[in-house]
């Protein structure tokens, strides 16, 4: 994503708890973990227009989609919704829709 | 150009010159080539069931701005060629639908004739410092109300134009934006980029004051 100068620092990201989420759905069945849509992070996309999207399509707050979008920014991606693998895969068309480079997968997917 | 915003209505008005309305032009009916294309066969003509066509290749697109357009959904190839079969050919059309919005929708300002809004108490004034991109500033000034429908068809679209010049660019990391460019050519692209990147800044911005 292109960089303004303008946005505040991000907050001391959650990335740990995810990887727990993700170690303890590992051990469960693979036919009850939930699905992901996860956005990458990518040179072109603007953080406005990455977290007018979140905002707009899923409709998160403005802190929570600006936290989304600035972990997708540092960490290279955040998954931005968990559920059944056709709902995801509704969304993951949307962000297409919208230019995003998203993806989906099965939590716990190695 | 400038932006602005009517807050009783709830539409942004954009006021371009008729230059840069031009190059705008130009380059919106470039990337709907390449979508037609790229896409087999003719869309239906209801926009709906355009938007819900089934079908669509088997792997990404050859053409590296095709590819950043119509990026695979799933990180595994076979789930990947599966999704886009069926998918594919709905996300062009659609992404055809929004593109030939903001054509139709520059279409009807160049027929209203000249800018005939005027700034009064319920309008903010949100953008009035975006450079001009054509040299001509004297050139006719265009206005363009947009409604909810047509601001999403411009930020989609002048997202999609950016994507679709960056793979021209070869920008792949941040640090390629760092880059000298190679000749004039190039250089112009990138300050067509970039004015775009202000422009869809702007417009954000306008819709979130």
């Amino acid at each position: 994503m292109s960089t303004y100068p303008n946005l505040e620092a991000p907050p001391l990201s959650s990335a740990e708890t995810h990887q727990q989420v993700s170690l303890s759905q590992q051990s469960m069945p693979e036919s009850e973990r939930p699905w992901q849509t996860v956005v990458w992070d990518d040179p072109v996309n603007l953080m406005s227009y990455v977290s007018f999207v979140f905002q707009r399509h899923f409709g998160y707050t403005l802190q929570h989609a600006e936290d989304l979008m600035l972990r997708v920014h540092h960490d290279g991606h955040a998954i931005v919704a968990e559920g059944s693998r056709e709902k995801m895969e509704m969304h993951v068309e949307a962000m297409h829709d919208y230019g995003l480079w998203s993806t989906l997968r099965q939590a716990g997917t190695p | 150009m400038r932006i602005s915003r009517i807050n009783a209505e709830g539409f942004t008005v954009l006021h371009i010159h008729e230059d840069e309305a031009d190059l705008v032009e130009t380059l919106v009916a470039q990337l709907v080539s390449l979508y037609r294309d790229y896409s087999t066969g003719e869309p239906d003509p209801d926009p709906l069931l355009a938007s819900l066509d089934l079908g669509g290749a088997s792997s990404a697109p050859a053409d590296p701005a095709l590819a950043r357009l119509l990026p695979d959904a799933y990180e595994d190839d076979t789930l990947a060629s599966e999704f886009r079969q069926t998918s594919e050919r709905g996300i062009v059309n659609r992404k055809i639908q929004d593109a030939d919005n903001v054509l139709a929708l520059l279409g009807a300002a160049r027929l209203d004739g000249i800018d005939q809004f005027l700034p009064d108490e319920e309008t903010t004034l949100t953008h009035d410092d975006l450079p001009a991109f054509g040299s001509d500033t004297d050139s006719r000034v265009l206005s363009v109300p947009l409604d909810e429908h047509g601001f999403l068809s411009w930020v989609k679209t002048l997202t999609a134009m950016r994507l679709a010049l960056a793979a021209r660019l070869a920008i792949d990391t941040e640090n390629d934006l760092e880059r000298e460019p190679l000749d004039d050519m190039e250089a112009n692209t990138r300050a067509v980029y970039d004015w775009l990147a202000e422009f869809t800044e702007a417009l954000l911005s306008a819709q979130r004051s």
